[in-house]
């Protein structure tokens, strides 16, 4: 077997709030190599958390405990701030929900993908490589966004400016948390096929949260359902719909779906024992 | 109940000036479950508040209940018609209890009997009493929308117009959501106006759908048909498609993308 880029074993994250703490992700194990592993769960079930916490971005009052966390060589459990920084954006990307608030609103967007490029290139070496980038997300005019800013760019752009900027240092895994969800559907087919492509031929590894069973079902190779911190369940996003554990097949049975019109939709009974 | 004959709204002034809504026309049967379905800035939410009342600089012929509506409307209108917000953490007052803001309509239009009424709406969203005197921070996310919603059902209105009532929501959150909505209804004999932009949500719940882009409605349809794929407008297709999932092919197609915002 094929060694995986990255190996998680009993992560745990924990808030401390004034009142007590609450365990956000509980002991959970996974691997993702070069494939679209998906993360689903409904908010709160520590999707985000987990994400943040391979990247060490967990807030002050959050506590990451894990007994291994190997990205390639790099051990990420014990790594300090400095070595986090050759890591970081380097080959470890995160693409967050909404392009708005990732992006600088005061810098044309172009130099914002410039600033990820290593130093000293020449300033026509930087824009070339900037407007390949752009190309290659599928920006069909690279000259015109290279000088817009971001409030000039729709929301479908502006996510691919940030996908774009990712990229640059070709990074090796690629956290996406909720990628697609502040775009329009139309538009959300594009960036996926986008996200789909970079899997295939420049085999990254990319970890997909999102709260969309099916589109994970339909996107991802492989997923893993989070319930209350932990992974309740894993499967193959094609068998998905076979999955086992009463909380996936509730989730997926609470689903409205076109064609099938029922009266009522079913609703998810919560048996405390899945948040054991 | 409702009809609406080329309703335009605008937004801004001379070059700035935006149609949002572009001369749409459409009638909703009394007791029907109408949706309007489209992409983030078609103009959905835009004929909604124009319908509702929140705001008033809109031209066209609309009649609600038999009765055609000034930009300004009289009390009794809303008496008649409700609406339901996306957010339930932005449409409940945070300083109000339950009790607070099922009072609100009450004293407006001078109801009579308010603790009986307020009991019997808080029944009848699946909250009950118990919950009457807490605060918005004391409740979960689907809690609010179900006093959202007992909020806009206290007057007893004829027509609810529901703007996204279930994106903000977890799906077992929305399906529990949309129940109580398809329960009220089954009980009440409400009209609904649903605002989404989920084809699926839409499907289930309603019995005919306009499909909306650009301020315009570019396809009338029964949910049947959608069901049957018997649309006849391309965007209908893209957004049916698109909402059955990923697709390589689709994405694939999208080469062309227009860098819409110019």
């Amino acid at each position: 077997m094929i060694k995986p880029l990255l190996e998680v074993e009993d992560l745990s994250v924990t808030f401390k709030t004034p009142h007590r703490m609450v365990k956000a992700v509980r002991d959970i194990s996974f691997t993702v190599g070069k494939e679209k592993v998906g993360i689903v769960g409904e908010s709160g079930s520590g999707k985000s958390a987990t994400g943040r916490a391979i990247l060490k971005l967990t807030p002050g009052n959050g506590i990451v405990s894990a007994k291994r966390m190997q990205f390639e060589e790099v051990d990420l459990a014990d790594a300090t701030e400095e070595d986090m920084l050759a890591v970081r954006g380097k080959r470890i990307g995160m693409i967050l929900q909404d392009p708005k608030f990732s992006l600088d609103p005061v810098m044309r967007v172009g130099d914002q993908i410039a600033e990820a490029l290593p130093p000293g290139l020449s300033k026509a070496e930087a824009r070339e490589r900037v407007l390949e980038m752009l190309e290659s997300v599928r920006i069909r005019n690279p000259q015109r966004v290279y000088s817009l800013y971001p409030h000039e760019c729709s929301g479908g752009m502006g996510q691919r400016i940030m996908i774009a900027m990712m990229l640059v240092p070709e990074p090796k895994l690629l956290i996406a948390d909720e990628p697609t969800s502040a775009l329009d559907v139309t538009v959300r087919m594009q960036v996926l096929a986008i996200l789909d492509d970079l899997v295939s031929r420049r085999g990254l590894g990319l970890m997909f949260i999102s709260h969309d069973l099916n589109l994970v079902a339909t996107f991802c190779d492989r997923v893993l359902i989070m319930y209350a911190g932990r992974i309740v369940e894993e499967c193959k996003a094609s068998k998905l719909r076979q999955a086992t554990h009463p909380y996936t097949q509730g989730l997926l049975a609470s689903l409205p779906r076109i064609g099938e019109r029922q009266k009522k939709l079913a609703t998810l009974v919560r048996d405390p024992a899945w948040a054991l | 109940m409702i009809e609406v004959e080329n309703l335009t709204v605008r937004f801004g002034k001379g070059k700035a000036a935006v149609t949002a809504v572009d001369g749409v026309s459409f009638k909703v049967n009394t007791g029907e479950a109408f949706g309007l379905v489209g992409e983030s800035g078609c103009g959905k939410t835009t004929i909604l508040r124009a319908l509702a009342g929140l705001n008033e600089d809109w031209s066209g012929l609309v009649r609600i209940d038999g009765k055609q509506l000034m930009p300004h409307r009289e009390r009794a209108f809303y008496k008649l018609v409700q609406i339901v917000f996306q957010d339930p953490y932005g449409s409940l007052h945070p300083r109000f209890t339950v009790n607070g803001t099922l009072m609100e309509p009450i004293k407006i239009h001078g109801l009579d009997r308010a603790d009986e009424r307020i009991d019997r709406v808080l029944r009848q969203v699946g909250l009950g009493p118990s919950f009457r005197f807490r605060y918005p921070h004391q409740l979960s996310g689907g809690q609010r929308q179900r006093v959202a919603i007992a909020r806009a059902l206290i007057l007893e209105p004829k027509l609810m117009l529901l703007d996204e009532p279930t994106s903000a929501l977890d799906v077992s959150v929305q399906a529990e959501i949309l129940n109580l909505l398809t329960d009220i209804r089954d009980s009440t004999g409400l009209t609904f106006l649903l605002v989404s932009h989920d084809l699926a949500v839409v499907s289930h719940m309603c019995d005919r759908l306009a499909v909306m882009n650009q301020g315009q409605i570019y396809e009338e349809l029964t949910v049947e048909d959608l069901v049957q794929r018997r649309y006849k407008n391309d965007y209908t297709r893209q957004l049916f498609e698109a909402s059955l999932g990923y697709d390589r092919r689709l994405g694939a197609g999208g080469a062309a993308l227009e860098d819409a915002s110019a």
